[in-house]
């Protein structure tokens, strides 16, 4: 394996000398570069390509966002991070867009290289490089513009409801995954896992939310309304509802609030590599929308076109904005849970038993036995974790979840 | 006589015209005589013939004598004539008179009655013995309502109450017999329409031709009961109005200095009742008042204007401290020229004031709270990372140490011994750990140093509970303040100091003094900080200090954009700001400006668009508030 290579930016040469010193033991694993300021940084970035850059937020002449944004358009694969001493939530927010990842000083070397080690997982989840390229620029999702607008509209109301406003942001997975990227980065300090965009609204409080949306402009109406032809229903309805499915199934698994949180978040944010095709892929997309029509199956239309699936490219962005561990891993993986180490209960499960679940149609009274109920499961995969006792279960309280939520549909 | 007889003959027109007429008669005579015997005549006038000259003689004559009777008949005739148009006239003369009398007299009883019936008063003239109306004047009829007819058929005793009568009819019984010159009744008394109205009525007597007149004049006095009533309903509002502001006054005479008026509330401020101390001096009173540090000096001196508005204290004799504002102003009083001083029980009003500056307190160290976190937090990043460092290379050198031991347990020793340990050195890497270690431990001490720096800074910066003025290094101040808000300017200016060392302390409060410091080197930084923006270049801030005679002068100088002209006279004003929305609140300079002049000196600028801006801030060395507390310590 190649040495990751790193270039520290920071305006206080101590810092850059405590740094050096502190990481000298991994000086086996990477080659570490130290520069005081942004112009001195763009200068090594030109004569050697850096994996991963960390910079300070504040220094006089360019600034740690000014540098990152330079980076994010003139060497996109490079990781970048936030390493800043301000606890000013509008400073912070600034660099929301250029970062991938913040963290705060003073902040640990587990930390730290826990950090610039997500750069090793990049570099082997196999996008080739001009995928790697659109993903790593990527700096906001798009949402759909009714939700996008419902949740300018609301904002705009003198006091906001901070439940209606966390329950738009649940329906959208582009706004949902942009506040998690920001909640669960070390700026923020919460002191609990937040486990759902509605806590996440909460934790962060209307002031923020709303400066994100209205003046940041972190999140954007998906500008191209005519390319969701086919997906609304696919993807933001299938979305949203395996999340809650995912959830169910992580209750009745008794798994704890952390888990059943990440389990939702995974189920909500699963298909979001569909989303990035969709919004920067355009030439892709077209040809996938194609075959998919010719009855093609969408992962084989997929892997043709790209060389890999949208659950790697979604997984991709989701570690690179340093989402929980788990929730990138079930989403990489939630096709095929059986790459996955796991050997009992983790969110890859609850997600990839909702994704299917979800897609199956609710059973009718009068029709013959499902005759394939293990159709689109893994069940190699279940075995394994010794969960496939389970599965009749789950199936009988999503499908009345189903039915509950058809139901409440067709009543509204 | 003897004019009587000049006057029968003059003018002798007739005597002239009898002569004239005697002679033309005998030139006549003469001449017919002549015509027709003119030899005769000849004749004759040669030879005259005395009967005929006698003839001529006796007519002429006798013209004269009818002339001299007809003189004296038109003579007497105009005579006579002259005298009864004298006499006429003289009749007509004393007729004249006696007319004029006539209309004089009259005239002056029409003003007698005008008057009496201009007069706003009902008056009546009343037979002493009868008790009968004699005459009214209009007023009466118009105080009553009746008409004149109507009155005279009344008994003067329905003209008051029932409740009334007893007293008006003692009071006009002794008038009337004499035992008071003027009687005076004041009861109600009754219109024509029944409706009863106060009236005011005085009695006098006087005799008329034998009789005995009682003179009555009353005088409505509703309007002026009602004037003296609104005037007390007034004096109640104002006195309502006063004590429910909770505002006491006191006035004051002013040349004697004597306390004339207060009210209750005054009263209760000062622990002394208005009884007890009217008239008195007022410096006498004010005198066992004002103690205390902060005491208020209440009386006017002599002739000297007094400060028309103080802010102090009060102390009641029973020890109960009570700050105030006085304000005192010239007015009439009873005739005389006064003063009002008016005081308000501000205790409340300091309290709010006192939380309010400790609200902006916390608001500006809120602000700088983040900057002072990114200031601790990079020395700690640091500092951790060294530590982290010197933890790694100690493991790495026991680790070491650990190997040579085992090594020389086994004996080794010469050539082959020294190998191993170059071996090992390299291994370890222990130049560099040896050359690193000391660094990273001086360099950590220094981080920690830094810390304590700011945290001390802070500590001093926020003077807690520093309600009184006590000498200060100014110097220091500034330096400090300059620390704590380090983050806010670092990134835009560099800073340099020109402090006199030989500035006195000086005497302020160090809370309030500090705020100032740091909003005017906040201001000065983001002056600089929109200048610079976007250019990457540093601008400066520079800050001195020196004495200027018994002033201390303290300049804060930036390198900003500068004050536009037209804002110049506004930028101390309340809540005037030119930053965007959420990152000024417009108090910085306002309250820089309560602050510098609460310790009596002043703030000004000088300022160039696109230079800079200096603000200059002077204070008195020796405040006049201080010198009492200066001699105590």
């Amino acid at each position: 394996m190649t040495k990751l290579s790193i270039l520290f930016v920071d305006d206080e040469p101590n810092v850059l000398h405590g740094l050096r010193l502190m990481l000298r033991s991994k000086r086996k694993e990477w080659s570490m570069s130290f520069v005081g300021g942004g112009e001195q940084a763009l200068a090594a970035m030109e004569e050697k390509a850096y994996d991963v850059v960390v910079a300070d937020m504040r220094m006089p002449g360019m600034d740690g966002v000014a540098l990152l944004e330079e980076v994010r358009d003139r060497w996109p694969c490079a990781l970048r991070i936030i390493l800043s001493g301000h606890s000013e939530y509008k400073d912070i927010l600034q660099s929301i867009r250029p970062a991938h990842q913040f963290l705060t000083k003073p902040c640990t070397p587990e930390d730290l290289s826990g950090a610039i080690d997500r750069a090793n997982w990049l570099q082997a989840a196999g996008l080739n490089e001009g995928l790697r390229r659109v993903v790593t620029s990527i700096d906001s999702l798009p949402s759909l513009p009714d939700v996008y607008f419902e949740l300018r509209e609301e904002l705009s109301l003198e006091t906001p409801s901070m439940h209606r406003v966390g329950e738009i942001i649940s329906r959208d997975l582009g706004v949902s995954a942009s506040l998690l990227k920001l909640v669960n980065s070390s700026f923020f300090g919460l002191p609990v896992r937040v486990s759902s965009p509605a806590q996440a609204v909460n934790l962060l409080g209307m002031d923020t939310v709303s400066y994100l949306v209205v003046t940041l402009r972190l999140f954007s109406a998906f500008d191209r309304p005519e390319r969701l032809a086919g997906l609304r229903s696919s993807l933001w309805d299938h979305s949203f509802a395996t999340a809650g499915l995912a959830r169910v199934i992580a209750h009745l698994e008794h798994a704890d609030q952390s888990v059943s949180g990440d389990c939702f978040i995974a189920g909500l944010v699963h298909d979001v590599g569909r989303l990035i095709v969709a919004a920067h892929l355009k030439k892709e997309h077209e040809q996938i929308m194609e075959r998919l029509q010719a009855g093609e199956d969408l992962l084989k239309a997929e892997q043709a076109v790209l060389g890999t699936t949208h659950a790697e490219v979604g997984a991709y962005l989701l570690a690179l904005w340093s989402l929980p561990e788990r929730v990138v891993e079930a989403v990489h993986n939630h096709h095929v849970p059986s790459r996955s180490k796991d050997s009992g209960f983790t969110p890859l499960t609850a997600t990839h038993v909702a994704n299917v679940l979800e897609q199956t149609p609710i059973p009718q009274e009068g029709d013959p036995d499902v005759s394939n109920p293990e159709m689109g499961l893994d069940m190699e995969y279940l075995h394994r974790i010794h969960l496939d006792q389970r599965l009749p279960v789950w199936r009988c309280v999503c499908m009345e979840k189903k039915i509950e939520a058809e139901e409440g549909d067709v009543e509204g | 006589m003897n004019k009587n007889i000049a006057n029968w003959f003059w003018p002798p027109w007739f005597i002239f015209a009898g002569l004239l007429a005697g002679v033309a008669l005998a030139l006549l005579d003469a001449a017919v005589r002549s015509y027709f015997y003119w030899e005769l005549f000849l004749y004759e006038l040669r030879h005259p013939i005395p009967d005929e000259f006698f003839k001529r003689l006796a007519m002429v004559a006798f013209c004269l004598a009818l002339g001299f009777f007809v003189q004296r008949i038109m003579n007497s005739r105009r005579v006579l004539a002259e005298e009864l148009e004298e006499a006429n006239e003289k009749l007509e003369e004393r007729i004249e008179e006696r007319t004029r009398e006539l209309v004089r007299k009259s005239e002056d009883l029409a003003t007698f009655r005008q008057a009496m019936n201009m007069s706003e008063d009902a008056i009546f003239l009343l037979d002493g013995l009868q008790e009968r109306l004699v005459d009214v004047n209009d007023a009466a009829c118009r105080h009553f309502g009746y008409n004149r007819e109507e009155l005279f058929a009344l008994s003067p005793r329905e003209f008051v109450t029932e409740e009334g009568y007893p007293a008006a009819q003692k009071v006009f019984e002794d008038v009337v017999s004499g035992r008071v010159d003027v009687g005076r009744i004041d009861v109600p008394h009754i219109r024509k329409d029944g409706t009863v109205f106060p009236m005011e009525m005085h009695f006098n007597s006087m005799t008329r031709r034998g009789r005995l007149l009682v003179i009555a004049v009353g005088r409505d006095v509703s309007e002026r009961r009602a004037y003296q009533r609104r005037l007390e309903e007034e004096r109640e509002l104002l006195e309502t109005l006063l004590n429910g502001l909770k505002a006491a006054f006191l006035i004051l005479d002013r040349n004697t200095g004597a306390i004339e008026e207060m009210n209750a509330v005054a009263e209760e401020l000062m622990g002394f009742s208005l009884e007890k101390i009217k008239g008195l001096p007022c410096d006498q009173i004010f005198r066992m008042l004002e103690v205390g540090p902060r005491h208020i000096s209440s009386c006017p001196e002599g002739e000297k204007e007094p400060a028309p508005y103080e802010e102090g204290q009060l102390t009641r004799l029973d020890g109960k401290v009570t700050p105030v504002s006085k304000s005192v102003f010239p007015v009439r009083w009873g005739g005389r020229d006064c003063w009002a001083q008016v005081f308000f029980d501000i205790s409340e009003r300091q309290a709010l004031e006192r939380q309010l500056s400790v609200a902006q307190k916390m608001e500006s160290i809120g602000q700088l709270a983040a900057g002072i976190a990114h200031e601790i937090n990079t020395p700690t990043q640091y500092v951790g990372d060294l530590v982290r460092f010197l933890q790694d290379a100690c493991t790495d050198m026991r680790e070491m140490i650990r190997k040579l031991e085992e090594r020389m347990a086994k004996g080794g020793a010469g050539e082959e011994f020294v190998e191993f340990y170059q071996e090992q050195a390299e291994a370890f890497d222990l130049d560099f750990l040896d050359e690193e270690t000391p660094k990273a431990l001086s360099m950590a001490q220094e981080g920690v140093e830094r810390i304590t720096r700011i945290v001390q800074a802070m500590k001093k910066f926020s003077h807690p509970g520093a309600e009184e003025k006590r000498a200060v290094d100014i110097n220091a101040a500034l330096d400090n303040t300059a620390t704590v808000a380090k983050n806010e300017w670092k990134y835009v200016a560099e800073m340099t100091f020109d402090l006199d060392p030989d500035l006195p302390p000086v005497p302020c409060l160090p809370g309030d003094m500090n705020q100032v410091f740091l909003n005017l080197l906040v201001n000065g930084a983001h002056a600089i900080g929109e200048k610079v923006k976007n250019s990457h270049e540093k601008g400066m801030l520079k800050i001195s200090s020196r004495v200027d005679g018994d002033w201390a002068e303290v300049r804060i100088g930036d390198s900003g954009t500068g004050i536009p002209e037209e804002n110049r006279h506004k930028i101390f004003d309340p809540f005037f700001t030119t930053k965007e929305v959420g990152k000024g609140t417009g108090q910085g300079l306002s309250i820089a400006y309560n602050i510098v002049d609460k310790h009596g000196g002043t703030i000004s600028f000088e300022s160039e668009e696109g230079v800079g801006t200096t603000f200059i801030i002077r204070l008195p060395l020796h405040p006049p508030d201080m010198e009492n507390s200066e001699e105590a310590s």
